[in-house]
């Protein structure tokens, strides 16, 4: 099978997943006590996302600190601002800074 | 049933129409596509560099050029297309690389359960399409910024979503052309991070939010060695089962 079509399987897999509780069984068909959870997709998903990425970095030597300054750096920034953008920037610029550093 | 029947809105009977045009945020048809521009620039700062880093990935892997970014634009989800590069160039079969990427990519179902009200008296063209664009970015955005009309929501989210799909796509090219030259220990992926917290940070507004992400961070650092993201969909389970646990606890 051509690596093409291979990704588009996974593409389509992907789609299916997309659309199952928006589309095909709408999530308010769902149980009572699944749905009360659904505000929390966000800081649960986003928090496994970040951890994953730091763990990642923390076991390549040359990534850990650039990863880790740009998480503090736009950890408070983000606090303080709650300005996404600048909450990148800040982010990008500390992980530069550091990786030019170490 | 006509076929412009089959598209119309799923409106119940006696439902309001569509306010878009009494919102003030919605006042004019291209104010929510500029919400959503400006929201997309301002994500893309963060997106561009990952996207970079898969470019460059694929080049390194051989990964053809029409591989690449003729999957990416229908895959629109970087981690899950990275995982799918490398196990295609150390030569897994077809069906293992299938399922890594549909794995990596499972918090979509739960992002989509938590999208579905944004979606449910929307045209049926729209929840057939919209999903396509469901990403980390678009979902943490549209969920706290996006317009609440139906009409401007679907401005918003196409605007959000095809913006950024331009975005990426042009970064992973830009990542196979210059990735020759670019410096090996650059922190690309490290703004990735920065924009997930940036979009995590504001949402920790109360102690069941806190307890749901510090449950699922923990959860996906103790998950680090399963297998291709199973552990970010494990850990986010764990989350909401944390959550879960605390709103039953301060409701009885």
């Amino acid at each position: 099978m051509s690596p093409i079509l291979v990704l588009m399987l996974g593409a389509l897999g992907t789609y299916a997943l997309r659309l199952l509780f928006i589309t095909l069984v709408p999530a308010h068909l769902l149980p009572q006590k699944l749905r009360d959870t659904l505000h929390l997709v966000g800081p649960a998903a986003l928090a496994a996302l970040v951890a994953t990425d730091i763990g990642h970095a923390a076991g390549h030597p040359v990534s850990i600190w650039p990863t880790l300054a740009a998480v503090g750096v736009a950890a408070v920034i983000a606090a303080v601002s709650k300005n996404l953008g600048l909450t990148i920037v800040g982010g990008l610029g500390a992980s530069l800074l550091v990786s030019v550093l170490v | 049933m006509t076929f412009t029947t089959a598209l119309a809105p799923t409106r119940l009977k006696g439902q309001a129409a569509d306010p878009a045009d009494e919102d003030p945020r919605c006042r004019r048809a291209t104010r929510p596509i500029l919400l959503a521009t400006t929201d997309a620039l301002t994500l893309l700062i963060g997106m561009v560099p990952f996207g970079v880093v898969v470019g460059v990935t694929a080049s390194l892997l051989d990964i053809t050029g029409p591989a690449a970014l003729g999957t990416s634009a229908f895959l629109y989800a970087g981690t899950s297309q990275m995982a799918g590069f490398a196990q295609l160039a150390a030569g897994s079969a077809p069906l293992a690389v299938i399922a890594t990427i549909v794995i990596v990519n499972a918090r979509l179902l739960l992002y989509g359960a938590a999208l579905e009200s944004r979606f449910r008296s929307q045209p049926l063209w729209f929840r057939l399409i919209g999903p396509m664009m469901l990403i980390d970015q678009t979902f943490a955005t549209a969920t706290t910024k996006g317009p609440d009309p139906d009409r401007a929501f679907r401005r918003y989210w196409l605007a959000l979503g095809l913006t950024m799909l331009v975005g990426w796509t042009s970064s992973i090219a830009t990542g196979m052309i210059v990735g020759p030259v670019l410096p090996t220990d650059l922190p690309l992926d490290a703004t990735g991070t920065a924009c997930l917290l940036g979009l995590l940070v504001p949402r920790l507004t109360d102690r069941r939010a806190l307890l749901t992400a510090l449950v699922a961070a923990g959860a996906a650092v103790a998950g680090l060695a399963l297998p291709a993201g199973s552990g970010i969909l494990l850990a986010t389970t764990c989350g909401l089962l944390a959550g879960g646990l605390v709103s039953r606890k301060a409701s009885s």
